[in-house]
């Protein structure tokens, strides 16, 4: 530290000339001026370390002198010289001065120096203070520049950021979009709706058209897809598109097969296959799915139309895949649906607990009971009974695993069912079966029915020899009683041979009628004959089967004629009586009866009547009897076909037959149109 | 006149014999076709009745014998007879070489002999 400066103003030259003298033992250089213009003049040009000024000047105060000193020269500090302190002058000097110290005249030279040095302290406090406050500045400045930088930077680094989120955005947006797209295509169950995303995605793309798409589901008919307004129209396609696998951009191929497909002109034609990928699917002589968009792209937007549609084309063909291979699957199953409804048995497969797992149309359809939805057991759907059929093959094939074969009754019906058990992925026991429900009833009628002809057949041929062997005896009886009644004289011995000869005659007749009746068919022509005839000629048959009971026969007096087949109308007769007598466990009587009736119509009609006093048809029964294989004999009694045998006879000579039965008695009435020779056949 | 009856029937044999004996014809009887056509050989009848069924040798195969070993010789009168009635009727009896068909049974034994008689007294 340097010698510091004082300034001194005063107007008394011995205070300056004593406080010079004080201050040589000082390193301070002391200005001491006379004048308070001096003074101004020194502060404005100096820097002081202290000022000192006397209150009292001749021209001005000392506190004038601070006041001016503290604004020029604020570091110095400043010091008051008064020879009487007053409030007053204190109060104004700390006000308007900013005095550091006071010091009274006369003053102590010790406490002065002391006072000075304080002040020199004060001052250097006060220049340090002013240096760190300069240099806080600068600082402050430096800090301020930097700071500004820093904000400059800042701000470039941010704009440099948002328009790196900005892409970062733009990309995610752009990623988000293909995402949605996926999504959108997975939701997709239809081609047409596939279309109708493709041209939604393509709307910013002014310049491309709808897009048109063909495709084929694996061996069927190609399809060809495309708008029409902002309608989607499908229809076969009249031919099929280029097959190529690679994109093509206005390629002539694909503009003549649109030109052709359409009847217009096409120009600048993106052309692109969607690959297909499924196995199924795999069929190199089909086109794969092809999509069309016809366009007026400049060079540059090609690109982007191109970049546009190969980042969707993969999820495109995918989408489009699986919606060709549920077609496919959903084809597939609906012919086999449609396959099995369409066969006219029924078919259904049936599990371990008879649950119906799925059947054909027929299986319900044919199904004539009252069936409730809920309702899965097979045997109530299907023959409407409470649990399972007799004969149902379904157990034994399941426990077996190998296919079986059985016969039920469902109503009048015979049913034949053949279980074949399904085996999936080589289980071993099989938990449900095929059933097929093959209605034999017809065929098992037939082949009875050739049973039966067969039976007659050969009944037929061993009457036929029989008849011959007993003609010969026969012929040797007749002719020996003729021969003895010649020989023997009147009497009662001629008498006897008479009826030897006379039953001998008979046993021809019914030998005859034999031959007739079992002849069977086709060599017979039908023949006008009265149904008396029929009945007169059958009944000698039927001498065995009535022996237990009393028959009535009241046959008509009228000429009762029709036209009738005799041996098989010989048989209506022979059933009809034949089943009276089984009718009646106790001896009862048998009334056979014929007659003459006339319709309403004025028709006239041959009837017989065959009456029992049996036990008479249950009602529940009675729709039933006619039905080839009904019966209610015992089994070995009888076919179930006599009644049968007799209504499709009947109504093929024109007639009908009817029932009726109470407990007590059965009637049946056989109805036949009468025909007179005049008026064979009408 | 001299009748052969050949059946292998008993009582049509006998019927038929008694018949012609009782219109005072002799009658030779044969009971199958062989011992028929010995005594056809032998007796030279001028009736024959003939069954066409028979064990043995049929009655259209004695017929056939008969017309190879006698040639024209026999001018017997034939009568075929037969339970088949299906089987035979007049014309094929005579294309056989037979004059007159009988289909058994007869209705009348005495009808058949007399309707012979008047054919070969004509």
């Amino acid at each position: 530290m340097g010698v510091h400066k004082i300034l001194w103003v005063d107007d008394d030259r011995e205070v300056l000339e004593s406080a010079a003298r004080l201050f040589r033992s000082r390193p301070w250089a002391l200005v001491a001026v006379s004048s308070a213009e001096d003074a101004r003049e020194r502060i404005l040009k100096e820097t002081f370390a202290v000022i000192v000024a006397d209150q009292r000047l001749q021209k001005a105060s000392g506190i004038d002198i601070l006041e001016f000193a503290k604004e020029k020269s604020p570091s110095s500090s400043r010091i008051l010289l008064t020879g009487r302190v007053e409030t007053s002058v204190i109060e104004e000097a700390v006000n308007r001065g900013h005095v550091f110290r006071f010091i009274a005249k006369p003053w102590e030279n010790e406490q002065l120096l002391v006072d000075i040095g304080k002040a020199i302290d004060h001052h250097h406090l006060k220049m340090t203070e002013a240096g760190l406050l300069k240099e806080v500045s600068l600082q402050n400045r430096q800090l301020e520049r930097l700071t500004s930088g820093l904000e400059q930077l800042v701000t470039e680094r941010t704009i440099t950021a948002e328009n790196s989120k900005l892409e970062a955005e733009r990309q995610l947006a752009h990623v988000r979009d293909l995402v949605r797209f996926i999504k959108d295509l997975s939701n997709l169950t239809a081609v047409d709706e596939l279309l109708g995303l493709i041209r939604k995605e393509l709307k910013s793309f002014h310049e491309v058209r709808a897009p048109v798409l063909g495709y084929v589901v694996a061996e069927r008919r190609p399809m060809i897809l495309y708008f029409q307004g902002k309608q989607i129209v499908e229809r076969v396609a009249r031919t099929l598109w280029p097959n190529r696998s690679r994109i093509r951009f206005n390629e002539l191929e694909d503009r003549q097969y649109l030109a052709n497909e359409f009847s217009r002109p096409f120009a600048k034609i993106l052309a692109v296959p969607l690959k297909r990928r499924s196995v199924a699917a795999n069929n190199d002589s089909e086109p794969p799915a092809t999509l069309f968009f016809e366009h007026d792209l400049s060079d540059e937007k090609v690109d982007r139309f191109l970049s546009f549609v190969s980042e969707r084309l993969q999820p495109l063909s995918i989408a489009l895949d699986r919606i060709l291979l549920e077609y496919h699957l959903k084809y597939t199953s609906l012919q086999w649906e449609c396959t099995f409804d369409g066969i006219k048995d029924p078919i259904a497969i049936i599990d371990i607990d008879f649950g119906v797992v799925r059947a054909n149309r027929h299986f319900h359809s044919s199904g004539g009971q009252n069936t409730k939805v809920y309702e899965s057991r097979c045997y109530r759907l299907f023959t409407g009974t409470d649990g399972m059929c007799r004969g149902c093959p379904v157990p034994e094939a399941l426990r077996l695993g190998l296919p079986k074969k059985g016969v039920i009754k469902r109503g009048s019906r015979t049913i034949e069912v053949l279980s074949y058990p399904i085996k999936l992925h080589g289980d071993v026991i099989s938990t449900n079966v095929i059933n097929h429900y093959v209605d034999v009833t017809n065929a098992r009628e037939l082949h009875g029915r050739m049973i039966q002809s067969e039976k007659m057949a050969a009944i037929g041929l061993l009457a036929g020899n029989i008849a011959h062997e007993l003609n010969n005896p026969l012929t040797g009886i007749r002719s020996l009683s003729q021969v003895l009644m010649q020989e023997i004289p009147p009497g009662q011995l001629r008498d006897d041979i008479a009826e030897v000869e006379k039953a001998a005659a008979r046993s021809q007749k019914i030998i005859e009628n034999l031959l007739a009746f079992s002849k069977g068919g086709s060599d017979e022509k039908q023949v006008l004959i009265p149904l008396n005839e029929i009945v007169r000629r059958t009944l000698p048959m039927l001498k065995t089967a009535m022996r237990e009971h009393r028959c009535e026969l009241l046959l008509s007096e009228e000429e009762n004629q029709v036209r009738v087949e005799p041996h098989l109308m010989q048989q209506v007769v022979f059933n009809l009586v034949n089943n009276a007598c089984q009718a009646m466990k106790d001896p009862g009587t048998i009334t056979i009866e014929t007659g003459l009736v006339t319709d309403k119509k004025g028709k006239r009609w041959c009837v017989l009547k065959v009456k029992d006093t049996g036990i008479g048809i249950p009602p529940e029964i009675i729709d039933n009897i006619f039905e080839p294989f009904f019966t209610t004999k015992e089994e070995g009694q009888g076919t179930g076909l006599g009644l049968s045998m007799c209504q499709s006879v009947i109504q093929n000579f024109g007639g009908e037959i009817s029932v009726k039965s109470q407990p007590g008695g059965t009637e049946f009435t056989v109805k036949l149109p009468e025909r007179t020779h005049e008026n064979p056949d009408r | 006149m001299k009748i052969l009856i050949v059946d292998d029937e008993p009582l049509v044999r006998r019927s038929l014999g008694r018949a012609c004996e009782l219109r005072g014809h002799e009658v030779i009887l044969a009971s199958d076709g062989n011992e028929g056509l010995a005594k056809w050989l032998e007796t030279s009848p001028e009736v024959v009745f003939l069954d066409v069924l028979m064990p043995g040798m049929s009655g259209p195969e004695v017929l056939k014998e008969v017309g190879t070993r006698m040639g024209a010789g026999s001018k017997a009168y034939v009568v075929l007879m037969s339970a088949y009635s299906g089987e035979h009727n007049v014309e094929t009896a005579q294309q056989l070489g037979a004059d007159l068909f009988a289909p058994k049974p007869f209705e009348d034994v005495f009808a058949i002999v007399e309707s012979v008689e008047r054919q070969v007294m004509k």
